[in-house]
């Protein structure tokens, strides 16, 4: 089994139709969204955790992909200058699911993307400005 | 018993043995204290957080004809220019006049610019006098083209600082940072064990005169800082609530930008992350027990920021162990924990400082005079208007 967070993104024309009901019908994908932001006329995005074998996954992927929605993985969501960041912690008090955390050797900053849910408030948070979100 | 003379022939010579605040601890615990005082020279102490009293002064030359510059904006920031003609004094948390929606600038990002040696834009207005004849000038200018840059902040290093939490139902944007309703998260913001003032809590060798490293020059304790307290509730000598601070002063155009950052919290506005070193002469034992304060014997108190008052309550004392851990038990509740102040900084400062005195580019200064003691600070005690 495969546990993976992913990000959709649905061009407007295709906002409307049930893709996560294929998904989970067809491809025994076993979803948790963790965020969806869709309005009419515009671009839909979905940040869900799919749970499934790495076949279905697969094919997931190309029923999505041959359908025009691309996805992308949740460590292309949030972008930090590293060569910026000064390891102060102010990200890290708010992030409760501990995508972000301070190593208590070196001090510095680590990001584990794997735990993230694109919340956000890591971006408003940061002092320098030097985080980004990309959902 | 040492004394800065002794210390500092040590450092000419190439001899003198020089620790960090955390490194001395161990060598305490393994040689005892009589012999680490006899055989460390100083400990390196430092800190790199947002300290909000910083500014520069600035003196930008006569232009001709002469101008007595009346009001200045650097970047559009107002600098104050209520001093002699081309003198001017830019604070930190000063914002830009005219801001676009989402843009963020202010004093702070000025003064990196200014270190980063970018151009400036210059504008500036005076009244037209006899003597000063011109009324407007503007244009560009960078460091390099002032006659002085010195950075002078008011209140720096403060010898520890409360830890922030909010017990309030809805978040609250402060200069502690994000704070999440409900007492979801501590912040706290200082380095604790490598902290200057926790290092030498009753100012024994830190006083007017101290040379010390600040953004990456070596500067100066000019005066106890503004809002200095040394009648603070302590344990272990410390105090467990903001107490001591300093005023430092250094020429900005020997500091670096690695160390000196302009910061922006959310919801409070703009200040300024800047690095400060300071080195402690182990005089004697006793000095040298104060340097190798832990973690563990340091404490805070955790206050409400939910609540939008002066006289904030306590939800309780917490070691700076219990802080760095991640996490902190209150009533029972496990409350996540962050830091504002960067320890990653804070060690390359202590270790810069360190290697600068082992290789006799850093020397001891004696303090010319003590820091006030016995003093407390007072709330704003306005009369009626009539």
């Amino acid at each position: 089994m495969n546990n993976t967070r992913l990000t959709l993104y649905f061009p407007p024309d295709l906002t409307c139709k049930a893709f996560t009901y294929d998904l989970v019908k067809e491809y025994d994908w076993k979803i948790n969204i963790i965020k969806a932001s869709i309005s009419e006329g515009q671009e839909g995005r979905l940040l869900m955790e799919v749970d499934t074998s790495s076949e279905k996954l697969k094919e997931g992927l190309e029923y999505l992909s041959n359908s025009g929605i691309e996805v992308k993985n949740l460590e292309k969501q949030v972008y930090i200058d590293r060569d910026e960041c000064i390891s102060c912690g102010a990200c890290t008090g708010v992030c409760l699911p501990g995508a972000l955390e301070m190593d208590k050797n070196t001090w510095e900053l680590v990001h584990n993307p794997e735990k993230c849910i694109v919340c956000g408030l890591c971006e408003s948070a940061c002092p320098i400005g030097i985080i980004k979100i990309g959902f | 018993m040492k004394t800065y003379k002794e210390i500092n022939e040590k450092i000419k010579a190439g001899n003198a043995v020089v620790v960090t605040a955390e490194e001395i601890i161990d060598i305490v615990e393994k040689e005892g204290a009589k012999k680490a005082a006899e055989m460390v020279d100083v400990v390196t102490t430092a800190t790199f957080g947002p300290m909000c009293s910083s500014g520069v002064f600035l003196n930008f030359g006569h232009s001709d004809p002469p101008i007595r510059i009346s009001k200045l904006w650097l970047n559009d920031v107002p600098a104050y220019a209520g001093i002699a003609a081309v003198d001017a004094y830019i604070g930190a948390t000063e914002l830009a006049e005219n801001m676009r929606s989402n843009e963020i600038y202010g004093g702070a990002h000025v003064i990196e610019d200014l270190i980063k040696g970018k151009e400036i834009r210059f504008r500036a207005i005076g009244t037209g006098t006899d003597c000063y004849p011109k009324k407007d000038i503007s244009g560009y200018i960078n460091l390099a083209d002032l006659n002085e840059a010195f950075m002078l902040n008011p209140r720096n290093a403060y010898q520890n600082y409360a830890a922030a939490i909010n017990l309030s139902k809805e978040k609250k944007e402060t200069y502690m940072g994000t704070l999440l309703p409900n007492g979801s998260n501590i912040t706290y913001s200082t380095s604790g064990e490598l902290s200057p003032l926790m290092n030498d809590p009753e100012f024994k060798t830190i006083g007017i005169g101290t040379k010390v490293f600040i953004g990456g020059a070596q500067g100066h304790v000019a005066w106890n800082g503004t809002q200095h307290n040394t009648l603070k509730d302590k344990v272990n000598g410390v105090p467990t609530s903001p107490g001591g601070t300093l005023t430092l002063i250094g020429d900005l155009k020997e500091m670096k930008p690695e160390f000196i950052k302009a910061a922006y919290y959310k919801g409070y506005g703009v200040s300024l992350f800047i690095g400060v070193g300071i080195p402690i002469p182990i005089l004697n034992e006793e000095i040298l027990l104060r340097t190798a304060v832990k973690d563990e014997e340091l404490f805070t108190n955790i206050y409400d920021y939910g609540v939008g008052e002066r006289s904030r309550k306590s939800v309780g004392l917490v070691s700076y162990k219990e802080l760095k851990s991640g996490f902190v038990n209150i009533n029972g509740k496990k409350i996540r924990t962050a830091p504002l102040s960067s320890m990653k900084k804070a060690r390359e400062i202590a270790n810069i400082l360190k290697e600068q005195i082992k290789s006799g580019d850093f020397l001891l200064t004696e303090p010319s005079a003590e820091l006030r003691q016995n003093t407390s600070t007072k709330p704003m005690k306005l009369k009626e208007e009539k």
